[in-house]
């Protein structure tokens, strides 16, 4: 698959993080299955909190913890020999076969595109509400040659193509790419000629966050 | 060394105390990592706001994550931090964050596949810690605020914009910026 739109480094960066709104989160999960290019920018991006781990002042836990600690070892069952699965094999083109990709799967708990139940939005233009509460998240189905509506988003917005693909103001989008985009983008996507366009979109607008996180401002050390 | 600052520990050291780990089920290396590693992931749970007693509970889970999965561990996919980080971040979603983590749980696959699993000729044994460490250190000092909210309270970007009263794109592209003086760092060509 020849991939040329891909995510913005602050989208992985935020995915890595695990800041990223459970409905983008998805999308970013399924274009990482099929696209090298943002796996090894995503391993980049872990590598950065793995570092940042090392550096961040330290909080130890007590002494009975890690007495608990110790002796919790020698309860473990031994590990598994097994050889590693071959996971290389996992990875199905989006466009080849009706697979879809594992998180929409495991989301799902289906396997194929086939099993997905469209409802209908507009003549030619269907939609699958995806079931996310934190951001939305939904698939659109758009016959080839229509035009989606022109829209803009409050909040940040991705869309994976997964079949066929659309032209806007932005360029050609084909199976694998990515529109990572955010609030000041107006387009209106047009599916190809040949084929209706299947696609995944993620958004963060209108999203209320709780406030279980602390302001915990510290002076980052060494920064 | 210097343990309670987390510099002067040449990363290898770390990545041989896990081999021991995996090959002899030692328990002078674990508790080794334990050692230099828990507070650390303590601290990093505490920061995502997870409350002080189940703070303890996960940083135990994720080190005996690491005594049962050290054979796992692959050490020209990434560093032990990374891997480490990756576990804690996963546990935190998982009781935090139902809905992530139904998209989280596939990269607990992928761990237990060995980072990087889907890329299997791929070595990014390359991202050296000295490097990142003087990268980190350059930044600008509202990028590495930026960062640092991202990372360690688990900030999305629109929070951090509230926060800080950054304009959202300001806070995109500080990341971006960020993000990419550490990828020259890495010696990677884009």
């Amino acid at each position: 698959m020849n991939v040329e739109h891909h995510l913005q480094a602050e989208t992985l960066a935020a995915y890595a993080a695990g800041s990223l709104p459970a409905a983008m989160a998805l999308v970013v999960a399924c274009h990482t299955e099929a696209c090298a290019h943002c796996r090894k920018e995503l391993r980049h991006a872990e590598a950065l909190g793995g570092q940042m781990l090392e550096r961040l002042p330290v909080k130890p836990v007590s002494t009975s913890a890690r007495e608990a600690m110790l002796s919790m070892l020698d309860n473990q069952p031994e590990p598994a020999t097994s050889p590693r699965p071959a996971s290389a094999a996992q990875q199905v083109p989006l466009n080849e076969g009706v697979l879809l990709p594992r998180a929409l799967k495991n989301l799902l708990q289906i396997d194929h595109y086939n099993q997905l139940k469209w409802r209908k939005l507009a003549p030619g233009i269907e939609k699958v509400e995806l079931p996310l509460t934190e951001g939305r998240s939904f698939m659109l189905r758009i016959g080839a040659g229509l035009a989606m509506p022109v829209h803009t988003h409050k909040g940040s917005e991705l869309t994976l193509i997964m079949q066929g693909g659309y032209h806007d103001a932005l360029g050609s989008f084909n199976v694998g790419d990515i529109a990572d985009l955010d609030g000041s983008v107006e387009h209106q996507p047009m599916a190809f000629e040949d084929e209706p366009c299947i696609c995944l979109a993620g958004m963060d607008g209108g999203l209320k966050f709780r406030g279980l996180i602390p302001t915990l401002m510290k002076p980052f050390i060494g920064l | 060394m210097t343990d309670s600052l987390g510099e002067g520990i040449d990363p290898k050291y770390w990545i041989d105390c896990m081999a021991k780990v995996a090959e002899g089920r030692d328990k002078q290396s674990f508790m080794a990592l334990f050692d230099h590693f828990s507070p650390r992931v303590n601290a990093y749970l505490l920061g995502q706001g997870v409350e002080a007693g189940m703070a303890e509970d996960l940083t135990q889970e994720a080190l005996l994550t690491l005594w049962n999965k050290a054979h796992l561990y692959q050490p020209k996919k990434a560093a032990v931090s990374t891997w480490l980080f990756r576990v804690a971040r996963n546990l935190w979603i998982d009781r935090l964050r139902k809905q992530r983590a139904k998209v989280y749980e596939l990269e607990d696959e992928f761990l237990e596949a060995g980072v990087g699993a889907l890329d299997p000729e791929e070595d990014t044994g390359e991202l050296d810690s000295d490097r990142i460490q003087e990268a980190l250190a350059a930044l600008p000092q509202n990028q590495a605020q930026v960062v640092y909210m991202a990372y360690f309270e688990g900030k999305s970007h629109s929070e951090i914009a509230a926060d800080t009263g950054m304009p959202l794109g300001s806070v995109k592209s500080g990341l971006r910026l960020a993000l990419q003086s550490l990828r020259k760092k890495y010696g990677e060509e884009t």
